[in-house]
């Protein structure tokens, strides 16, 4: 009850605050005139959250005058791309928002464009994974479940979202970490998270590999556990990451947002300028807290150097799941 | 019913048609169902064998159609086809035109004059003679339906040449 | 906090001023994108998502809740009117609805359609009440084995709407079945049957092939064989009910009503398949002297009995997401991230952390069917005028809404491609006898039994009797079987009897 009461008043003090940060900066120019943000995802996604909450955030703050919306949704940001790159192209103004689906599915699709080909601007968020069990399984912990698919893969079922997705390809650098090969895996996709968490709750599979998001309530509230979480540290103090365990894996899914090709170098350190003056601002970290995202942020060749070390670690495991 | 004989000729030929198409459909599937590699994933039903099922069913269904259509067919039994009246090439061409206008147009020119060429068209190939006024009240439809989507929903389903005289006519700027 | 007093605090709140008024803002908005083909609840929830960031909660998740009743009252509108289904849930309502519009039943098919969604939502309703959190802890139990076992199930229903030969029959079946493997395999990641068109990966979507088979391909025949000069005046007819309609929807009202809210709460479940079910049992359990009208004048039964499944169905689907935080459709996982913006944690505490905003939820649930229900009756004459247009312009403007519906959300010309393409393969279907509705079920159930088989096989590590050594499975196997051999059965034995056939038995196959 409290914390619905704490969740009603804290939203009106944001927009309050937001307003107050109108006022302060109107007078000011905006760095950028208008911005043109690509998303090539339906409304209600991932993407489509990132991008409105980018404006949310920069245009109070006088980062940016007016933005642009264009939602353009299919295979995994495949069919928006080669639209963004025709109709964008050398454009100081245009962002595109992308993220780990992108990459594999412009692997798998063998799509003649990908986000390889896109400059890259600035990371924002990132997720991790977390791999969890029903209440009742026998795994106490993640090294009992890797022993068990070290000795057998095929013998622990795996729930996730779709083949090829960063759940299927957790699992599957989860197998290489333990010495085997990703194809062993036995996973058994469900259409999205929900169906997949209804499927470890009616212990309808072993384990499953999900979004941390997706599942922290169903673990807060003991009716699965979790055994282990996918990013560089731990998410929670109770449980441990891969890595901590002594499976070298880290994947997490990102979101960031790429410029248009053809554009000058200038102009993007402009717009990476502007992502980090985002980034440096209080309401950000409000957002990111409400929102329940991990801020990962990450811009200039950190970001690139990132880019081709997710890209190369996807495409390994999707080449041994014949996918790429 | 003796004087069918002669008559029965020309209507073998379209139920043949039928049957062909669907043993191409089949053939389609079975050709897209080969070409999909074969994965290395743990299971036990892979994703070729549905396709398999469903092309082969098809590929069935399409030679019992045209078994039955070299028997004589099935469509001219039909109480519809005896009293159909004939087709009319008229009314067929202006629907078809308004759609391919409709495909051609909405790129380049926007929704409401795509829309509107077609509303035209297909009012047309049902026998309206009033040009004028199916013309004034499919731009006015289509313009509100465009406003109604980027207004109301948000939705921006891009700003065509019409649209774009009317924000500008309305002082807004044009996305 | 129990039921009772958990609605009696629901409703204080919903009740007040503001709460009512975004109720009927959701309603209205809710019915309005219901009747656009293509555009669901799912996506205009997800456009008015900005909303969260100047109301409070309560009044968000009112207005969220009012569309996606008002979605499934709007769906059926245009589904008997135009023949043009708004949702996937209003497909099986088309069928025997725009049957009984163009024979001058309109007014009595959106009657019954309006009746029965306020029925079975209000049931529907009381189910998530009071039943909520148990059935759901049932529902987990089935697993891809039972899925499977439904879905052959709901297949037994392809027979009641195969017309006249199995042979053209089934070929529209594997139609859509062929359409419903297009796209991205979800088991493996592969694409299929996409012939390396980017837009074909995530598949053709099943209200675009409804309208394309129902409502362009029936324009293009008619232009066929339009007879220039004649022009055709539909009869609008009584508006209301008259007591016959009433004494004959009440039966399946109710009985939709119990087959949709279970199904709804399935984390596979969804609203489609109850649809059909009903569809089955209604065209076998109405009384021998309406039979004939299914299929031909159109029976009313058949809208009763799928439009009360679909809104109980509807209403079953919030059931996981509240009781567990489970976003089994489009439209709860939308609503899910719209709690997260509000930094609510939906999950299996939600009704204790979150009690007052829950109830309040629910109680604006009953709000809204009372509102759709006096909103959409009095509509129903005017809804009923719009047959009235003159023939001509009528066809321009379906065609065009189609447009509208397909193109305004894509923006790709490949699904207008796709919409009028399949227009015209559902132009030669008719002439030559085939029936269009096997093309939709098949494109709704194939995928579904395709993935749950596979599901369950890799589950069981290829051990086919799965399906029948799981006991549920096992005793929903053994229905469809009573459900395909049963009226055959019984029409062998009353034949024997009586010695003559019953009508309903010819359309067996």
């Amino acid at each position: 009850m409290t914390r619905g009461m704490l969740a009603r008043r804290g939203l009106p003090a944001t927009v309050a605050a937001l307003a107050a940060a109108v006022a302060g900066a109107a007078r000011a120019e905006p760095r950028l005139a208008s911005l043109f943000l690509f998303i090539p995802a339906n409304p209600g996604g991932g993407w489509d959250a990132l991008g409105r909450a980018i404006e949310q955030v920069a245009r109070p703050a006088g980062l940016v005058g007016r933005v642009q919306f264009e939602n353009l949704a299919g295979a995994g940001g495949t069919v928006g791309l080669p639209r963004f790159v025709a109709t964008r192209r050398g454009r100081a103004d245009s962002l595109i928002v992308a993220g780990t689906a992108m990459v594999g599915a412009s692997l798998i699709n063998r799509s003649p464009l990908g986000p390889q080909d896109l400059p890259p601007v600035a990371r924002l968020t990132g997720e991790a994974g977390v791999v969890v069990v029903p209440a009742d399984s026998p795994f106490r912990d993640i090294g009992q479940l890797a022993a068990a698919l070290r000795t057998d893969p095929g013998s622990v079922a795996v729930a996730g979202a779709g083949g090829g997705t960063l759940d299927h390809i957790i699992l599957g650098l989860m197998l290489r970490a333990l010495g085997r090969r990703a194809a062993e895996a036995r996973f058994v996709a469900f259409p999205g998270g929900g169906p997949s968490q209804a499927a470890v709750l009616g212990s309808q599979v072993q384990a499953a590999i999900s979004g941390w998001g997706e599942f922290a309530e169903q673990v807060r509230s003991g009716r699965v556990r979790a055994l282990a979480t996918t990013g560089e540290r731990r998410l929670d103090p109770a449980v441990p990451s891969l890595r901590e365990a002594g499976i070298d894996v880290v994947a997490t899914n990102w979101r960031g947002v790429l410029a248009a090709p053809g554009i000058r170098p200038e102009a993007r350190a402009a717009l990476a300028a502007l992502m980090t003056e985002l980034h440096a601002l209080p309401a950000w970290r409000t957002l990111l807290a409400e929102r329940g995202w991990d801020d990962a942020f990450l811009t200039g060749a950190d970001f690139e150097a990132f880019l081709e070390r997710d890209r190369a670690q996807t495409a390994t495991v999707l080449k041994e799941l014949g996918l790429a | 019913m003796s004087i069918t004989l002669p008559r029965r000729e020309p209507s073998l030929w379209p139920d043949l048609m039928v049957g062909l198409f669907v043993l191409a459909l089949g053939g389609l599937a079975l050709w897209q169902a080969m070409v999909i590699p074969v994965s290395p994933i743990y299971a036990q039903v892979g994703p070729r064998a549905v396709p398999y099922v469903v092309a082969g069913g098809m590929l069935l269904l399409g030679a019992g159609l045209v078994y039955v259509a070299l028997r004589g067919g099935w469509s001219h039994e039909l109480e519809e086809m005896q009293d159909a009246p004939p087709t009319n090439w008229r009314a067929l061409t202006l629907l078809g035109a308004g759609l391919v206008a409709n495909l051609a147009l909405i790129g380049p020119l926007g929704f409401s004059v795509a829309a509107t060429a077609q509303f035209v068209l297909v009012a047309a190939a049902f026998g309206s003679r009033r040009f004028l006024r199916d013309l004034v009240l499919a731009l006015v439809l289509t313009l509100v339906v465009w406003f109604g989507f980027v207004e109301v929903l948000g939705v921006n389903i891009g700003a065509g040449v019409l649209e774009g005289l009317v924000l500008r006519a309305l002082g807004r700027e044009v996305p | 906090m129990d039921p009772i007093a958990g609605l009696s605090l629901g409703f204080a709140n919903a009740l007040s001023v503001t709460n009512l008024g975004w109720a009927l803002l959701g309603c209205f908005l809710g019915t309005a994108v219901g009747v656009l083909p293509g555009i669901g609840p799912a996506l205009t929830i997800a456009l008015l998502l900005p909303i969260t960031f100047q109301v409070n909660a309560t009044g968000a998740f009112i207005l969220f809740c009012g569309v996606f009743y008002g979605a499934m009252y709007g769906g059926s509108t245009t589904s008997i009117l135009l023949n043009t289904p708004g949702e996937s849930g209003s497909i099986i309502t088309a069928l025997e609805g725009a049957k009984m519009a163009r024979n001058g039943r309109a007014g009595p098919a959106l009657a019954t359609a309006a009746i029965g969604s306020f029925v079975a939502g209000t049931i529907g309703t009381l189910g998530i009440s009071f039943l909520g959190p148990i059935v759901v802890e049932l529902a987990l139990h089935l697993g891809p084995a039972e899925y499977f076992s439904l879905m052959l199930l709901c297949f037994v229903t392809v027979s009641a709407v195969l017309g006249g030969s199995a042979l053209r029959g089934l070929a529209s079946l594997f139609f859509g079945l062929l359409l419903g493997l297009i796209g991205i395999d979800l088991q493996t990641g592969q694409p299929r049957l996409t012939f390396g068109i980017p837009e074909l990966l995530d598949g053709v979507n099943v209200v675009l092939v409804a309208v394309a088979l129902f409502a362009v391909g029936e324009t293009l025949y008619l232009a066929w064989r339009y007879v220039e000069g004649s022009q055709e005046v539909r009869p609008v007819g009584r508006i209301m009910l008259s007591r016959s309609d009433l004494k004959r929807s009440i039966g399946p009202w109710f009985r939709g009503a119990l087959l949709g809210f279970p199904f709804g709460v399935l984390p596979a479940g969804g609203t489609e398949m109850p649809t059909m079910l009903s569809y089955y049992a209604e065209r076998k359990l109405v009384k021998p002297e309406y039979a004939k009208e299914f299929g031909t004048t159109g029976a009313i039964e058949g809208v009763a009995g799928p439009e009360a499944a679909n809104n109980a169905a509807a209403a079953g689907v919030l059931v996981p997401m509240l009781t567990l935080g489970l976003p089994t459709s489009a439209t709860a996982a939308i609503m899910l991230s719209a709690f997260q913006s509000y930094g609510i944690n939906p999950g299996p505490l939600l009704f204790q952390q979150q009690a007052d905003l829950v109830w309040t939820l629910i109680a604006s649930l009953y709000v809204a069917n009372i509102m759709l229900v006096v909103l959409n009756l009095p509509l129903v004459g005017l809804w009923a005028r719009i047959l009235k247009i003159p023939q001509p312009q009528l066809y321009a403007g379906i065609l065009v809404f189609a447009t509208i519906g397909t193109y305004g959300i894509s923006n790709s010309v490949t699904d207008l491609v796709l919409l009028y393409g399949i227009g015209i393969i559902a132009m030669f279907m008719r002439r030559f006898d085939f029936p269009t509705a096997p093309v939709v079920i098949g494109m709704i159930l194939g995928p579904m039994a395709e993935q749950a088989m596979r599901q369950a096989l890799t589950i069981s590590q290829g051990d086919w009797t799965t399906f029948v050594t799981r006991p549920i499975s096992l005793v929903i196997l053994l229905l469809a079987l009573l459900a395909l051999a049963g009226p055959r059965l019984y029409g062998f034995c009353t034949r024997r009897g009586s010695g003559h056939t019953r009508d309903a038995d010819a359309i067996d196959m």
